[in-house]
């Protein structure tokens, strides 16, 4: 065989003449950049042989860089088969695919590399392999354990939705190469809507839609494939087409004329990275968090390659924190951060077969949050399971209507303890794994468990889920103080120290002539404060505090006595606090008081500091 | 040659409760090749695992002495600058990587969340990084090549403790006049007496005073505190 054999040939139509307008699992669940990653990542992860790694780039190409690579795909015998499926019904994105290319001279694609996982072992057509169920079958799926991510077989077919030119390139290097062959194995493959050719004068040969690039091979029938590319040839094409890979087994997915179908506004570069980082992280932090699996997700930006990973300024670092103190419940559950580990029943009807139903646990791990109107998971429950996948972030923000914010995980199945995960753990991994749709982003009744399992697996999810509910409701709800501040989703708080107010929000208070002296028995303090919004009651605390030399609180000071100079305030001095609840006439309380007496012990005095913190006071709360 | 390297942030997952507890006894080279980079020139481990080596096998575990020995004998052995050692990756690099067992075999896992600290942050509390600790109190109180008053103030771990927590470690003279006054206090007394110092430095330039004026300044505190609380809270000096 010579190199010139290698190009792109399609199937064509079967003996019934039947035509297809296009892939139907594309119509299956909804195909934006999230699902898309979460396929390409999640398929990794499901074959990773140690701790996979993946990685993201995008490459635009033009000019002689564009020429080079058309010239390497063999785009001239690619060209016919683009330009016949456009004028298709199923073929508009291509249609517009080729006059983007012609117009602008230039398109995208995505390189997406992973590494230390199986590759795409198997023959090119004998047997079941990873090969075959990426590169070859339509709806089947080769993921045998019960912990994987996919299950349908319909996950690839964003990669082929995500390619403007339906396209897709694959160079892998094996775990295992088949007899008489060596890696790296390239091919490709385009699934378009059945298209006819020109062929002999007045006739047209008509194709399927389906067609791979590779060396063309003779069948005993005399019909003709293409077939995988191997070894030195494959690898020296691979650099032609970018898909150059370290020697590491895995694949490398070139994506042609990359784009979002969902969004058809901006597809630059530029514009698609940071949304192919985010839902990396958004949807993979467990899968980066658990020992026995360790996933690292690489994204290119600018020729530098990056690590994708989670700092505490992100949203999602609350989620982490839940997972890392999941076995470390905090002592109290009061303040932001603070966490609380709930372990849930669950029972499962017995699998079909057999007789025994399955009583197990999963992990609700609850962690207190701050108010942050911009946050957008807050008030939201990520459940996931083995494959460390979030399959959702279930939104429980609305049970009560006074609720303390927070993020919450339900860690599920093999997640659970991933080294040893126990018989129930295994059972509850089997059951959601088949609970999951297509797109693999909620846990409901499917066919598959209806395959699966006995009646009553409808019954056991909405339990599961109402006892999430409430222990969420258990937690979480808010019980306010007698008469004063209301619940937390009510009120404005403030705290400020005598430089001022909090840097993060306005404070709704104002704060004037905060002094403060030490008489050689007691300190005398005084102040002023006044509400920013009239007619407003509202509720304040004062403390004092001596600092260190780090200004740090070192020491309380209490507070013996209060003047409030004849507002209308109530004033009470409750363990060395001063606790004023001022009605909505008070716009202007000047106060004055002194602690008691001090410097008994060492006589030394430290720098004083008068902490106000307060409320107001919505109407329906007092 | 085993030379010093650095850990990536990311390499935080790499502290894991089977690490700390001696269940996982070190990563393999291979699992930790993707968390690690050379550092900006080339140095020796050799001296440093000699030290780690002599000290397991001369200590108990959880010792508390093995602060007081193995604080100076680190300090030798890692020749660096002040500003490469404010550089966090090398002495995760030396606790994750090279030598857990150390800190396991100074600190029993009695809980995670300061296993952990022992493992990865900084600072010189006593839940800190153990080689970060060490090397930076030696740094911070050792007289040129005299470690006394590191020997001094880490044979008290108590004192050690209430010293190292706060900001007024970073000034020697403030180190040695706490060691010079408070080693032989009552515990309850030690502790309140550092507390007023630093209350009282928050009204006084404390890079100002030196060591004599300090330790005038404690001992008025300590009388203070011996007449307001000795009777009831002094038990004995602090250990």
């Amino acid at each position: 065989m010579t190199r010139a054999t290698v190009g792109w040939l399609f199937d064509g139509l079967p003996p019934s003449g039947a035509r297809r307008g296009g892939d139907p699992s594309e119509y299956v669940f909804r195909h934006d950049i999230e699902s898309f990653v979460r396929e390409v990542v999640q398929n990794a992860n499901d074959q990773a042989l140690g701790w996979p790694m993946v990685r993201f780039e995008l490459i635009e190409l033009a000019g002689e860089s564009l020429n080079r690579f058309l010239e390497a795909v063999c785009w001239q015998s690619l060209l016919p088969h683009l330009l016949a499926a456009a004028e298709t019904r199923g073929g508009r994105s291509v249609k517009q695919a080729l006059r983007d290319l012609e117009q602008r001279q230039r398109f995208m694609v995505l390189k997406v590399e992973d590494r230390n996982t199986i590759g795409l072992t198997g023959e090119e057509t004998e047997g079941e392999s990873h090969f075959r169920a990426l590169c070859k079958d339509t709806l089947y799926s080769h993921k045998i354990a019960a912990t994987a991510g996919g299950s349908y077989g319909l996950g690839k077919s964003v990669l082929w939705s995500f390619s403007a030119f339906s396209t897709v390139l694959f160079n892998s290097i094996l775990s295992q190469d088949p007899e008489g062959r060596c890696s790296p194995r390239l091919i490709g493959r385009a699934e378009l809507p059945s298209h006819g050719l020109p062929a002999k004068v007045g006739r047209v040969r008509w194709f399927t839609g389906s067609g791979w690039f590779g060396r063309a091979t003779k069948l005993r029938d005399g019909a003709e494939r293409a077939e995988s590319i191997w070894e030195k040839e494959a690898s020296e094409r691979a650099k032609s087409l970018l898909l150059d890979r370290p020697d590491r087994s895995g694949t490398t997915i070139l994506i042609l004329g990359f784009r979002d179908p969902a969004d058809e506004a901006d597809d630059s570069v530029a514009s698609l990275t940071p949304r192919i980082r985010e839902a990396a992280l958004k949807y993979f932090w467990p899968s980066m968090l658990m020992d026995t699996r360790r996933l690292k997700l690489f994204l290119v930006c600018d020729g530098k390659e990056n690590s994708l990973s989670i700092d505490p300024a992100d949203h999602l670092f609350a989620f982490t924190e839940c997972y890392r103190n999941r076995r470390r419940p905090s002592d109290s559950f009061e303040k932001p951060g603070d966490i609380a580990v709930k372990t849930i029943p669950i029972e499962l009807p017995a699998a079909i077969g057999q007789q025994r139903s399955i009583s197990g646990e999963v992990d609700l791990v609850v962690r207190l949050a701050e108010h942050g109107p911009a946050d957008p998971y807050l008030g939201r429950v990520a459940l996931f399971r083995g494959p460390g996948m979030v399959v959702r972030y279930w939104d429980r923000s609305g049970l009560t209507a006074a609720m303390q914010p927070f993020h919450a995980i339900l860690i599920c199945g093999q997640a659970r303890n991933p080294r040893l995960p126990s018989e129930s753990d295994l059972a509850i991994e089997r059951f959601l794994r088949a609970a999951e749709p297509p797109g693999h982003d909620d846990w409901i009744s499917t066919p598959a468990l209806k395959q699966e399992f006995r009646r009553g697996y409808a019954k056991s999810i909405e339990r599961l889920k109402d006892q999430v509910s409430e222990q969420l409701r258990k937690l979480l709800s808010t019980r306010p103080r007698v008469g004063t501040e209301g619940p937390d989703k009510l009120k404005k708080r403030f705290p400020i120290g005598i430089r001022g107010g909090s840097e993060k929000e306005p404070s709704p208070f104002f704060f004037s002539r905060l002094e403060a002296r030490f008489d050689g028995e007691r300190w005398r303090f005084q102040g002023e404060i006044r509400p920013a919004s009239l007619n407003i009651p509202w509720h304040a605390e004062l403390r004092l505090q001596e600092l260190g030399e780090d200004d740090k609180p070192v020491e309380s000071v209490p507070i013996e006595s209060l003047d409030t100079n004849g507002a209308p305030v109530i004033c009470q001095i409750k363990e060395g606090c001063a606790h004023i609840t001022a009605s909505r006439n008070a716009s202007r309380l000047r106060f004055s008081g002194s602690s008691a007496a001090w410097g008994n012990t060492s006589g030394i005095l430290g720098e004083l500091e008068i902490t106000v913190a307060g409320w107001l006071i919505e109407e329906s709360a007092t | 040659m085993t030379l010093l390297q650095r850990l990536h942030p990311e390499a935080k997952r790499l502290v894991t409760p089977e690490l700390a507890s001696g269940e996982l006894s070190r990563w393999s080279e291979q699992q930790t090749r993707s968390f690690v980079d050379p550092w900006i020139r080339p140095l020796s481990l050799e001296p440093a695992e000699r030290v780690v080596k002599g000290v397991i096998e001369r200590f108990e575990p959880f010792d508390t002495a093995i602060d007081a020995a193995a604080a100076p004998e680190l300090h030798r052995s890692l020749p660096l600058s002040r500003a490469e050692a404010a550089e966090m990756s090398i002495w995760r690099f030396l606790a994750v990587v090279r030598y857990p067992e150390l800190v396991r075999h100074r600190w029993e896992n009695r809980s995670w969340a300061s296993m952990r600290a022992r493992f990865w942050a900084s600072g010189v509390r006593p839940d800190s990084n153990l080689f970060f600790r060490l090397w930076w109190i030696s740094e911070l109180t050792r007289d040129g090549r005299d470690y006394s008053l590191t020997e001094q103030v880490l044979r008290k771990q108590q004192l050690a403790t209430n010293i190292f927590v706060r900001a007024l470690s970073a000034y020697r003279p403030a180190v040695a006049a706490c060691v010079a006054v408070l080693s032989e206090v009552p515990a309850a007394i030690m502790e309140r007496s550092i507390r007023d110092l630093n209350k009282a430095l928050s009204t006084i330039v404390l890079e100002g005073c030196s060591e004599k004026e300090l330790i005038k300044l404690l001992e008025r505190i300590v009388g203070f505190n011996t007449i307001a609380i000795g009777g009831k809270a002094a038990t004995g000096p602090s250990e």
